[in-house]
C-alpha cells in the first residue's frame, strides 16, 4: 500500500487505479524505478515530468500497451500486471486519448466513435451521447481530417469515453493544439470529464496544464515519483529541492535556522515548519517584498535585472554575498537597475537541509 | 557564497517527448507466424544465388578458364560499354526534359510531363522490334530513301548502334523520373541566394542547381545502366554480344552447364555491384535534398523566344521513344492479314499473360507480406537483413534466375518443372522488391499509435488487423500488385526459358513472331500488351519513384 508519507499524502475514496512499485527497463536503460501511485474514483492525476522522464511509458504500462518488468498494476481491485499476469490491453477497459490522437483516418466520426462498442441501437445512442458530451453533435458524418485539431481531439476523447472505460489516460492531449485554443479546450475537458464521472490520468509536460487541469499532481523524475499531491501542496510545501525547481521559479538562500525562525542575510524570516542548522530556504519570486532602502544599509540588496510583463515586474536582485533572487513586484512599485532596496518575505518559508559547501 | 539558481520549467518548455527510437527497438520478438514465412522466402530469393555459385565452381579448374576466355573478355567489355553508354545518352537526354517539364513556362507542360515517362509502357524488346523494322534493311526510312535518292544501304542498325538506340529511348524514364522529383524537391531559396549572390541564371544552373541534382541524375543513370546489362531482349533482337545473350546461346547450344552458370555468375555480381552503388547514391542523395513541401512555389523560367524550340526537343523524344514504335506496330497492323485462327491464338495468349500477371501478383504480394510486417513493426537486425535480403531479386536479371530454376527445376524438384508453379516462382523472387517496396511503404504510413487505439478500444490482435490495418493498407497493397502485374506481362527471358511448352503469352508470342522472322506477326499482341498497361502503369510508375526516391 502507499506509505502515509509526505511524498505520498493520503486521501479517502473508492481506489480505483493503484500502481505499486512498477519497474520498466529498455534494453540497459531503467526507465521507470519504484514507481507508485494510485487514483480514486471520479479523479483527474497529472503525471508531470520533463520529456523522457518515463511518463508515457508508464501510461502505456497501464493501458497494457507495454509490459512491465516489476511491480503490479490494479484496476477496481484486479490485478491486470503483475505477478506474472499480464493482461492485453483489449480486456482491460482502460480508455486511452493518444498524442497524436490516432483516429481511423477510413472511418467516419460515428465510427470512430462506435469502434469500442458492440453494435446494436445501444451503440448508436452511446455515440450520440458521447458526441453530445464532446459538443460535436451532427458531426458523426464526417471524417476525422476533415476536422479542425480542436475537433479531433474531442473525437478522440469521445472515442475514448463512448465504452465507459473505468479509467482514461490521456498522453499529452493537448500539445498538439495551439497555445490560443489549448487553454479553452483544457477547461472544456475538465468538464467533460466532470460531467462524464471519469477516472483520468493525464500526463503532461506543462506544469500549468497540470497545476490548472488535476485534482492531483504526481511530479515524475527521473523514472519516479518524487511527489504527489494537490496543486496548491505541491506548488507551496514542495518535499524536496527538485520538486521545488521544477515547479515554479525556486531561489535558495542560505541561512541558520532556530525553530520557525531562520537566521539569514536579510535578517530573520518565519519558517513554514519547524527546523534546526544549516538550511537554504526557499523563496519563489512571488513570496519576496522589495521595499527602498540605501547603500548604507548593510542588510540592502542592489538590484541587477528589471523586466516588465504589464501585469507585474521581474526585479533581479543580487544580495551582498553574491546569492542570485527574484522578486515579483506589482505594476504600480518601481525599482530601477542599480537602485539599493530590502528583501523580505511575505510569507512563511519552506527550508531545506543545507548543501555542503562546494 | 555558491549561487543557487536553477531554471524553472517555464523558462525552458520542454519539447512533447517522441516515441523514442529506444522504446521502438526493445519491441517484443516477431512472432514465429510472421518470422518463419520470412525466413522461408529470404532462402527463396538466395537458392538462385547459391545454385549459380555451386554450380559455376562444381567443375572445378573449368570456372576460371571459362572466365578468361577471349570471349568472356569481349562479352565483359561489351556489357560495361552499352552499360556506360545508355546510362550517358539516357540523362543527357532526360535531363533536359526533367528541367522543362518542371522549371519552365512550357506550352502544355504538364501534358508534356507526362508525356516524357510513357515510352516506360513499351516494352524495351517491341521497342527494339519496331526500330529494326524502321531503320534495319529494307526497313520503313530505307524504302523510302530508296525511291527519291536511290540509297540502297543504310549503315547496320545491328549490334552495338541499335541496342544503344533501343535502350537509351525505352529507359530514359528512369532518370527523368528521378530528377523530376529532384526539381520539385528543390529549394527555391538556393537559387535566389546565388542570384543575389550576383551569379547569372546560367551560372546559377551549373553552379547551384545541377551540384543538387547529381545524386538523382547518378541513381537514375545507375537504374537504366542497370536496366541494359539485365537486358534480355533487345541484344538478343540486335544481336549484340552481351552477357544475358551469351548466356542464353551457351544455354541452348550446349549441354555443359557450368559454363552458363559461370557466365551468369559474372553478371549477377556486375549487377549487385550496380545496385550496391546506386543504394549507395540514394542514400547520399538524402543528405542533399531539402526537407519537402517548400513553403514557396518554384519560379518558372520563362522560355521567350525558345519557347517553341523545347516543345520541338520533347516532341522530338517522344516521336522517337513513343511515336515510331506506335507507327510501325498500327502499320503492320493495318497490312497484316490476320486469319480467324490468329485471333484465337491472339485471345488465348492475352488470356495467359493477364492470367499469369494476376496470378504472379497475388502470389508475390503475399509472399512479400510477412517480411514487409516484421520489416515496420519489429524493426530489428535480423528483421533489417531478411528485408536486404528480399531486395535482392532486383540485382539478379531475369535469365540469370531463369537459368537457376531451370536446372534445379529439372534435377531437384521435377514435380514442378514445366509447370506454371516453377514459373510464378521464378517471377516471384524477381519482383519481390515491388511488391515488398509498396507494402512497406503502405505500412508505413500507419501510425502504430492506431493500432494500440483500437487495443485499448477492446479490439484484439487479429481483430485489429481486420478492421484497422487492412483497410489503411489496402491502397499500397492494390498498387505493389498492379505494379508486379503489369511488369510481368511485359517479362521475356523467365517467361521463355520457365513457362510450360505450348503455354503462349503476349511476350513470348511477340518474341516466337521475331524468331520466325514474322514481325508483321508481332503486332497486335504487342499493341495488346501496351495498350494493358499503358494508364495504371503510368500512374503507378510515377508515383512508385516518388515513393522510393
Amino acid at each position: 500500500m502507499v506509505a502515509n508519507s509526505p511524498v505520498h499524502e493520503t486521501q479517502s475514496g473508492q481506489r480505483t487505479l493503484l500502481c505499486l512499485s512498477v519497474q520498466k527497463r529498455f534494453g540497459d536503460v531503467q526507465v521507470v524505478r519504484d514507481l507508485s501511485l494510485s487514483v480514486v474514483s471520479g479523479q483527474i492525476l497529472a503525471l508531470l515530468g520533463s520529456s523522457g522522464c518515463g511518463k508515457t511509458t508508464t501510461l502505456r504500462m497501464i493501458a497494457g500497451l507495454e509490459h512491465i518488468d516489476g511491480g503490479c498494476i490494479e484496476v477496481d481491485g484486479e490485478l491486470v500486471a503483475g505477478a506474472g499476469i499480464h493482461t492485453a490491453p483489449e480486456r482491460r477497459r482502460i480508455g486511452m486519448v493518444f498524442q497524436d490522437y490516432a483516429l481511423f483516418p477510413h472511418l467516419t466520426v460515428a465510427r470512430n466513435v462506435s469502434f469500442g462498442l458492440e453494435r446494436g441501437d445501444n451503440a448508436r445512442r452511446r455515440v450520440d451521447e458521447a458526441l453530445d458530451l464532446v459538443g460535436l453533435g451532427g458531426f458523426g458524418e464526417r471524417l476525422p481530417q476533415d476536422l479542425s485539431g480542436g475537433q479531433q481531439q474531442r473525437v478522440a476523447l469521445a472515442r475514448a469515453l463512448a465504452p465507459k472505460p473505468r479509467v482514461l489516460l490521456m498522453d499529452e492531449p493537448f500539445s498538439n493544439l495551439d497555445p490560443d485554443l489549448r487553454v479553452a479546450v483544457r477547461r472544456e475537458v475538465r468538464d467533460i470529464l466532470r460531467e462524464a464521472k471519469a477516472t483520468a490520468v493525464l500526463v503532461t509536460h506543462d506544469q500549468e496544464e497540470a497545476l490548472s487541469t488535476a485534482d492531483r499532481v504526481a511530479l515524475m523524475i527521473d523514472g519516479g515519483i518524487a511527489q504527489t499531491a494537490k496543486p496548491e501542496v505541491l506548488y507551496s510545501r514542495p518535499v524536496s529541492r527538485e520538486v521545488a525547481s521544477f515547479i515554479g521559479e525556486a531561489y535558495y538562500l542560505p541561512g541558520a535556522a532556530n525553530g520557525d525562525i531562520v537566521e539569514t542575510e536579510i535578517g530573520k524570516l518565519p519558517l513554514a515548519g519547524p527546523a534546526v542548522g544549516a538550511v537554504d530556504v526557499l523563496l519563489r519570486p512571488e513570496f519576496v517584498r522589495l521595499s527602498s532602502s540605501h547603500e548604507d544599509d548593510c542588510r540592502a540588496a542592489i538590484v541587477t535585472r528589471h523586466e516588465y510583463f504589464g501585469k507585474y515586474h521581474m526585479i533581479g536582485v543580487q544580495l551582498r554575498s553574491g546569492t542570485f533572487i527574484k522578486a515579483m513586484t506589482g505594476p504600480g512599485t518601481h525599482f530601477g537597475v542599480g537602485e539599493f532596496v530590502q528583501v523580505s518575505s511575505t510569507v512563511p518559508l519552506i527550508a531545506f537541509p543545507g548543501l555542503p559547501a562546494q | 557564497m555558491q549561487l543557487i539558481r536553477r531554471a524553472s520549467a517555464t523558462e525552458f518548455p520542454p519539447v512533447p517527448t517522441p516515441w523514442t527510437r529506444a522504446q521502438d527497438r526493445a519491441r517484443r520478438m516477431p512472432p514465429p507466424v510472421l518470422l518463419i514465412p520470412a525466413l522461408a522466402v529470404a532462402l527463396l530469393v538466395l537458392s538462385p544465388l547459391v545454385y549459380l555459385l555451386v554450380r559455376a565452381t562444381d567443375s572445378g579448374s573449368a570456372l576460371p578458364e571459362s572466365l578468361f576466355r577471349a570471349r568472356t573478355m569481349s562479352v565483359t567489355s561489351n556489357t560495361a560499354l552499352l552499360a556506360t553508354t545508355v546510362a550517358i545518352s539516357a540523362s543527357s537526354i532526360a535531363v533536359p526534359l526533367a528541367w522543362l517539364t518542371t522549371r519552365t513556362n512550357l506550352p502544355h507542360r504538364r501534358l508534356w510531363s507526362v508525356l516524357a515517362g510513357l515510352p516506360l509502357v513499351i516494352p524495351s524488346y517491341v521497342g527494339a522490334l519496331t526500330i529494326i523494322a524502321a531503320l534495319g534493311p529494307r526497313g520503313i526510312v530505307q524504302g523510302w530513301l530508296e525511291g527519291p535518292f536511290g540509297i540502297e544501304r543504310l549503315p547496320s542498325i545491328y549490334g552495338f548502334a541499335g541496342s544503344w538506340l533501343a535502350l537509351t529511348l525505352f529507359t530514359y524514364p528512369y532518370v527523368y523520373l528521378s530528377v523530376q522529383a529532384a526539381f520539385r524537391g528543390l529549394d527555391p531559396a538556393l537559387e535566389e541566394a546565388a542570384r543575389c549572390l550576383g551569379m547569372g541564371p546560367t551560372r546559377t544552373f551549373f553552379q547551384a542547381v545541377l551540384p543538387q541534382l547529381r545524386p538523382a541524375i547518378a541513381a537514375g543513370a545507375l537504374l537504366s545502366a542497370l536496366y541494359a546489362v539485365s537486358d534480355f531482349g533487345v541484344v538478343s533482337l540486335m544481336r549484340y554480344d552481351v552477357f544475358t545473350r551469351a548466356i542464353y546461346i551457351q544455354y541452348q547450344s550446349s549441354f555443359d552447364r557450368s559454363a552458363a552458370a559461370a557466365l551468369a555468375l559474372v553478371l549477377v555480381t556486375f549487377t549487385i555491384v550496380m545496385v550496391a552503388g546506386e543504394w549507395w547514391m540514394r542514400g547520399r542523395s538524402r543528405h542533399y535534398r531539402v526537407a519537402t513541401g517548400a513553403a514557396r512555389p518554384q519560379r518558372r523560367h520563362d522560355l521567350g523566344r525558345w519557347k517553341w524550340l523545347g516543345v520541338g526537343y520533347c516532341g522530338a523524344v517522344f516521336t522517337c521513344s513513343v511515336g515510331l514504335p506506335m507507327f510501325v506496330l498500327l502499320y503492320w497492323l493495318m497490312r497484316g492479314a490476320s486469319t480467324g485462327d490468329a485471333i484465337h491464338r491472339l485471345f488465348n495468349q492475352a488470356w495467359n499473360s493477364v492470367s499469369l500477371g494476376l496470378a504472379a501478383a497475388v502470389f508475390t504480394v503475399a509472399l512479400a507480406l510477412p517480411t514487409a510486417i516484421l520489416s515496420v513493426r519489429y524493426r530489428g537486425k535480423l528483421t533489417t537483413t531478411l528485408e536486404r535480403q528480399a531486395y535482392l531479386g532486383f540485382a539478379l536479371p531475369g535469365i540469370a534466375i531463369a537459368l537457376a530454376f531451370v536446372y534445379m527445376g529439372a534435377r531437384y524438384i521435377p514435380s514442378l518443372y514445366q509447370t506454371v508453379w516453377l514459373l510464378l516462382i521464378g517471377y516471384a523472387v524477381r519482383f519481390l522488391p515491388q511488391a515488398l517496396g509498396a507494402e512497406r511503404v503502405s505500412l508505413l504510413q500507419i501510425s502504430p499509435r492506431i493500432e494500440e487505439a483500437s487495443r485499448t478500444l477492446g479490439e484484439g490482435i487479429l481483430g485489429t488487423l481486420r478492421r484497422v490495418t487492412t483497410p489503411l493498407a489496402t491502397p499500397g497493397l492494390l498498387a505493389g500488385f498492379g505494379l508486379v502485374a503489369l511488369t510481368v506481362m511485359k517479362e521475356l527471358p523467365l517467361t521463355m526459358m520457365l513457362a510450360p511448352i505450348e503455354f503462349e503469352t503476349l511476350a513470348t508470342g511477340i518474341w516466337q513472331a521475331t524468331q520466325t522472322g514474322a514481325y508483321g506477326r508481332a503486332a497486335a499482341p504487342a499493341l495488346i500488351l501496351i495498350v494493358v498497361s499503358a494508364a495504371p502503369s503510368l500512374i503507378l510508375s510515377q508515383r512508385g519513384f516518388e515513393q522510393t526516391s
